[in-house]
């Protein structure tokens, strides 16, 4: 019985799509363009090309950037906003501070509500969960009846969002709200912040609700699309999506949690990254997913996708919910070089896009792109670019470049390598930024580089941030697709708990870390089929005093679960900040569950023995310390088990090049990966890619 | 000159230190004024104490940033650091800003020599003093303003000096609030000083030492560039605090600023002598003031270091409000002369000649609200320090922001879920004020109205805030902005009254050490921005927009912006141009 899985990604430029036929052990790929204005056509089209019957899939599921794009072109739905009376302007508050220092013209973040659209409910709840003011019947029904009509009178669907004060400790108010705005006005939809994110920070609480509401939709309508289309013709199985916390939730389900899709087209790449890191036996990797405009930083931590609970789109628009540790930089192939008012070089954010592109492309572009820069040096072949599907023009990418040199006063290669230099330092920055953030040591980790154009300038970042290595899987520029069929079921539950470490708490918080823990189980149960789920609980703590958590993995397998908490978050802290504070007392606020069904990844490749490589060509490539070199260039495909080449060199394929620098040693791994290291690193032995060992002993 | 490609590379890696500094401290101190108000910045600072590179934090914390390494160099003496220490300064008179904001510095050794420093200046929201949380608006001297350091050892050689810790900590009083955010201090330190040791590693000693000068020039030269396009001659304006807490009388800071060619000179010898109550700067407080408002309008994305302010020179004489004289008091400078400072330089000497990069004034004060006493639940000292978002004046092309911080600074407010969690009072509001705005072709940006009630026993405040009086101006024909006001209603009273009508203060907005009981509230309205252009040349969508929004009242609408609404709330066409042109009239 033929079976198929299908993971799809949607780009902003392309939409690729991955078949792993597991009955032939075999895998395809296809890229077609994307379509944005409808999104799911794209998806079609790719299925229809890869030519799998719709009744022999045995998963479907994809990534995408609907949430992402609805947010940063603001095209949500009406939300009404429902608050504690007096508290309506909270959105347009915000937290006071501003983006840039020294910019008296900078214009404060709009929120996605408009202001007629933030109700207040006479109610009031107090920091330790009494009720001050008591929500009447007759208020209830005045709110009720005022969003009946005002839904009655909109000319567009509304949807509503309701976050009362301190409802993260007493949700009452809340739910009794709810249920009689769903009782009342069904086709209009509620999301409620102590469900969708029960959190303290009311500025932050409330904006997460209110984009909750604002996506719910347009994705819905997505997700309801899909799975309908998928079912007419013929599927079987479910439509599912890659949410932002790397997990997947079947698209009937997506409009609910809206907001946890923001994420949902960039988490692909960081769940293919683990996905490769594990399959190399590599527990810390950076992941570096770098395409046409942008370029996504992320980080594998002991073979785990960290998440955070601090996002956001845009500055000052926090969106609290679990998503995947990455950060986002306006650094990629098509990133514009300019300068700043000082006279120096400066890379993204602005972006030439897919049209016109950097100047190579011939498409009337006449800015100098990163991906200009790297044809003027040589790195890229501008007749094998997409495997030769777009013509790169060195002549115009010459032009754009030189314009650079000349103001910059140096040779037109030079001015090229400062390019990339300066994109490379932006990346560097990023990383250094989100490991130390995080408090991770980042000269462990080796780098993940995938994504068109990640690979092209991993073994430089690499070297510049200090990283162990490089690593380069397989078809580096589907390596996002690919991951959204090596996502787990995932669901996240959380609530806020706030108890101290001094007194004999030991039994609410077993009793509430159980509580979250059934929670996520019956969520998870609900969406999928589970057997043995893998469930972590963590309790997030701070010494009593401090605002921020570090989030603590704890087990309920011990008789004294206050006093282990606390000494591993004593541990954490001096790991983290270099110190602790013996004896403070901790304060444990939010109790967290993730509960995870594991999925068979796809079967990994096996290179073939294919003896030693020949290049297919070699070309003058430049690089900083060596000046112009004849560098040979080898094909991906060519390169089959058991290879280590040394640099300067290049490798090309279909979707993406790697250069390796002077000095460093490129292997191939058993399964496919390219690792890339130092040479000079090769003594110490845990820096030994771990394919290779049997044959160094 | 070293390699531009690497000096930029260079320049980012120190800020980029900076911020892991400060991230570490906001995620590990223990004061809302720190975690959650950001009122704190990180520095790296060369062997000569100059400024290498500061994070995107609080740039109220400019002036120390420039000024106060030296002083710590002449103070401890140059060869009197050894690793590992961390040395404590807080003096306005030896180079500091007000008293609660500290500075802790951390020479910086590699391959055995000292090449620098790293720094932190924050402000410690209770030191001591006359009143809980510092803030002392009747004050006269600088000794009841709360514990004064000149630079001293905190850290020797890695090792605490119990003594000065003891001394420290027997004069605040939250001491286990000095306790945790000194360490989160210094603990960010101690991250810089790795990541800095990797730097070195990275770049050597020769290749760093060579390149820091060539930022400070690259700086300069980026900042002569930006001047020299800025028409020369002597600009004037003036503008004054209200009062001091104790004379009902305005003072003056008035300023002469001359463009010659591609320096700036800033002079303040006009301005008023300095008073008696806490509202004086130290010359360091001016300096900030007046680097960041030529910053608002020109240099906004130089890199801020030593250089970049060698074209500037500022003379502001000895005894006046713009340089207190020993021992006069001054912890109001910091907040409420360097707005003052800020808006005079953009809005009313800069807008004489690039009027497009400026804005009419900001709310222009912190509204500082200081409180607090044993507290209910804990049996413990709390106290704690408080500012409020104001609104920005419009600009040429965008309505002022509402609720924003004042911008010499650039804190965050506390939420009111950890307010309440943390402190005893229950609030009952905290929203925009609705015609506050300025009236202009661009508005003026909304201040916010907190009410708030104690529940305790006692809460002992303070406050310190101004524009109650002479409100936030606008410019080029805009309307002012709101005025402040600060009032009480005692448990059991219908009314909000003044605090001089309730309890006898000298001034209704500087004020110390008042008791108020459970039930007594609180109403805090900031003030907003001044309007940008004339009103009735505010497009009339705009005008209908906000009366949508609820910024505009439909009354304010017709008065201000000549815009008449029909009762349906649709816009009476003929009766605005004709009420618009009288108004045009009116003014002509």
């Amino acid at each position: 019985m033929p079976s198929f899985r299908i993971g799809v990604d949607t780009g902003g430029t392309f939409t690729d799509l991955v078949v792993v036929d597991d009955a032939e052990g075999r895998r395809r790929t296809i890229k077609v363009p994307s379509t944005p204005g409808q999104p799911a056509a794209a998806v079609f089209e790719a299925l229809r090309r890869s030519d799998v019957p719709a009744e022999e899939i045995e998963l479907f599921v994809l990534g995408t950037t609907v949430a992402t794009n609805c947010l940063l072109e603001r095209k949500g739905q009406r939300v009404l906003f429902l608050t504690t009376k007096g508290f309506e302007d909270i959105p347009f508050i915000q937290r006071i501070n501003r983006k840039s220092l020294f910019d008296i013209q900078w214009v404060k973040p709009t929120p996605y509500v408009a202001r007629p659209d933030c109700i207040g409910v006479r109610e009031r709840v107090a920091f330790d969960g009494s009720v001050r003011v008591p929500l009447e019947d007759e208020e209830l029904e005045r709110v009720v009846t005022e969003v009946a009509r005002r839904a009655e009178e909109s000319p567009e669907p509304i949807s509503v969002a309701v976050s009362l004060l301190f409802s993260y400790v007493r949700p009452d108010h809340e739910r009794r709200l709810a249920a009689a705005l769903r009782e009342r006005v069904p086709d209009v939809p509620v999301s409620v912040s102590s469900e969708i994110a029960p959190i303290w920070r009311e500025y932050e609480r409330a904006n997460t609700v209110i984009v909750n509401s604002y996506l719910r939709r347009l994705v819905g309508r997505f997700a309801g699309d899909l799975d309908e289309e998928l079912a007419r013709r013929g599927a079987r199985v479910p439509c599912l999506l890659v949410k932002s916390n790397g997990g997947q939730i079947p698209a009937r389900a997506a409009a609910d949690n809206a907001v946890n899709l923001i994420l949902s087209g960039l988490a692909g790449g960081l769940i293919a990254g683990r996905h490769f890191a594990a399959q190399l036996g590599r527990p810390d990797v950076v992941t570096l997913d770098m395409g046409g405009t942008s370029c996504d930083v992320g980080v594998v931590v002991q073979g785990r996708i960290r998440s955070t609970t601090q996002y956001e789109f845009e500055w000052g628009l926090p969106i609290a919910v679990p998503v995947v540790d990455l950060t986002t930089i306006g650094a990629g192939g098509s990133s514009i070089v300019s300068f700043d008012q000082g006279g120096l070089l400066k890379v993204g954010p602005e972006s030439a896009g897919a049209e016109p592109g950097p100047a190579a492309y011939g498409l009337g572009g006449t800015d100098a792109t990163v991906t200009d820069a790297n044809l003027v040096l040589g790195r890229l072949n501008p007749d094998y670019f997409l495997g030769g599907e777009v013509a790169l023009d060195a002549g115009r990418a010459g032009a754009a470049v030189a314009a650079i040199a000349e103001r910059l006063g140096v040779s037109l290669e030079e001015g090229a390598q400062a390019v990339v230099e300066v994109a490379t330092e932006n990346m560097a920055n990023a990383i250094r930024l989100l490991a130390t953030n995080r408090g991770l040591d980042y000269r462990r980790f080796e780098l993940m580089a995938f994504g068109g154009a990640g690979p092209l300038h991993a073994a430089l970042l690499a070297r510049r941030v200090g990283l162990a290595g490089v690593l380069v899987p397989p078809s580096p520029g589907l390596t996002s697709a690919f991951g959204t069929l090596a996502a787990d079921l995932r669901v996240d539950r959380r609530a806020t708990r706030v108890l101290r470490s001094d007194q004999a708490v030991d039994g609410e918080l077993r009793g509430g870390l159980e509580r979250v823990a059934q929670e996520a189980l019956d969520e998870l149960g609900g969406e999928a089929e589970v057997r043995d789920p893998l469930l972590t609980l963590t309790v997030s703590c701070r010494y009593l005093g401090q605002n921020y958590e570090q989030e603590i993995g704890v087990t309920l397998e011990t008789d004294d679960l206050v006093r282990l908490t606390v000494e591993r978050f004593h541990e954490a802290h001096e790991r983290t900040y270099g110190y602790r504070i013996a004896e403070g007392v901790v304060e444990f606020v939010y109790l967290t569950a993730v509960a995870i069904q594991h999925r068979d990844p796809p079967p990994a490749l096996t290179l073939p023995e294919l003896g030693a490589p020949q290049p297919v060509a070699s070309r003058p490539v430049y690089f900083k310390e060596l000046g112009w070199v004849e560098t040979p260039i080898y094909r991906r495909e060519h390169l089959g088990r058991d290879i280590e080449l040394g640099g300067p060199l290049i490798v090309e394929e279909v979707d993406s090049t790697t250069v390796v620098l002077d000095g460093q040693i490129v292997r191939t791994h058993p399964q496919g990966s390219l690792v890339i290291v130092e040479a000079h690193a090769l003594e110490q032995d845990e820096l030994v890619p771990a394919g290779l060992e049997a044959r160094r002993a | 000159m070293p390699d531009p490609v690497f000096l930029k590379i260079l320049h980012s890696q120190f800020v980029n230190i900076c911020e892991e500094m400060a991230v570490a401290m906001m995620r590990t101190a223990y004061s809302p004024i720190f975690n959650e108000g950001l009122d704190f910045s990180f520095l790296i600072l060369d062997e000569n104490g100059d400024l290498v590179a500061m994070a995107n934090m609080n740039p109220a914390m400019l002036g120390q940033a420039l000024f106060s390494g030296r002083w710590v160099i002449d103070d401890v003496g140059a060869d009197e650091f050894e690793p590992g220490d961390v040395i404590v300064h807080n003096d306005p008179y030896r180079g500091g800003s007000h008293m609660p904001e500290h500075l802790l510095v951390t020479p910086f050794f590699f391959d055995g020599k000292r090449r620098g420093f790293l720094g932190t200046v924050g402000h410690v929201a209770e030191i001591g003093g006359m009143a809980p949380g510092s803030f002392s608006s009747n004050a006269t001297e600088i000794y009841q303003e709360g514990l004064r350091l000149p630079p001293v050892k905190l850290v020797r050689g890695g090792k605490h000096v119990q003594e000065t810790w003891r001394i420290m900590l027997a004069n605040h009083r939250t001491p286990e609030h000095t306790w945790g955010d000194f360490n989160a201090m210094i603990g960010a330190l101690s991250i810089g000083q790795r990541r800095l040791e990797a730097l070195y590693e990275e770049h050597g000693v020769e290749q760093i030492a060579e390149a820091v000068p060539s930022l400070f020039d690259y700086a300069e030269a980026w900042m002569r560039r930006d001047i020299s396009e800025l028409a020369d001659g002597t600009y004037s304006a003036e503008d004054c605090q209200e009062d001091d807490g104790f004379a009902d009388r305005p003072y003056f800071i008035r300023c002469d600023l001359t463009i010659a060619g591609d320096r700036v000179i800033v002079d303040y010898s006009r301005s008023d002598e300095q008073a008696r109550g806490v509202i004086n700067g130290p010359y360091v407080v001016t300096a900030s003031a007046t680097y960041n408002g030529i910053f608002q309008v020109i240099g906004s994305e130089c890199p801020i270091n030593a250089g970049a302010f060698r074209p500037i020179d500022i003379i502001a004489p000895a005894g006046t409000v713009v340089n207190v004289r020993h021992p006069g008091p001054c912890v109001g400078g910091q907040t409420e002369l360097q707005p003052r400072i800020l808006d005079l330089i953009q809005g009313k000497i800069l807008s004489q000649i690039v009027p497009e990069r400026c804005a009419a004034a900001c709310g222009g004060t912190s509204c500082n609200f200081l409180f607090g006493g044993i507290h209910p639940r804990t049996g413990h000292y709390y106290a704690h320090y408080n500012f409020e978002g104001i609104g920005w004046g419009g600009r040429r092309t965008t309505d002022g922001n509402n609720a924003q911080i004042v911008p010499h600074g650039n804190c965050q407010n506390t939420p009111l879920e950890v307010f309440e969690t943390r402190y005893p009072w229950l609030h009952s509001e905290y929203r925009l004020n609705p015609d506050g705005g300025g009236a202009g072709r661009t508005r003026g940006g909304l201040g916010i109205t907190r009410v708030m009630t104690v529940e305790a026993d006692e809460i002992v405040v303070s406050a310190l805030c101004d524009r109650s009086k002479v409100s936030p101006w606008g410019v080029d024909g805009g309307g002012s902005g709101e005025r402040l006001a600060f009032l009480v209603r005692r448990d059991g009273d219908e009314e909000f009254r003044t605090f001089s009508e309730a309890f006898g203060t000298i001034s209704p907005t500087k004020f110390s050490n008042v008791r108020l009981e459970r039930g007594d509230a609180v109403l805090l309205r900031s003030p907003s921005g001044g309007g940008y252009g004339p009103p009735w040349e505010r497009p009339v969508a705009h005008v209908l927009e906000d009366v949508a929004s609820g910024f505009v009242s439909v009354a304010r609408a017709r008065a201000d912006y000549g815009v008449v609404l029909g009762t349906d709330g649709g816009v009476d066409e003929a009766a605005t141009r004709a009420l618009r042109e009288e108004l045009a009239r009116g003014v002509g």
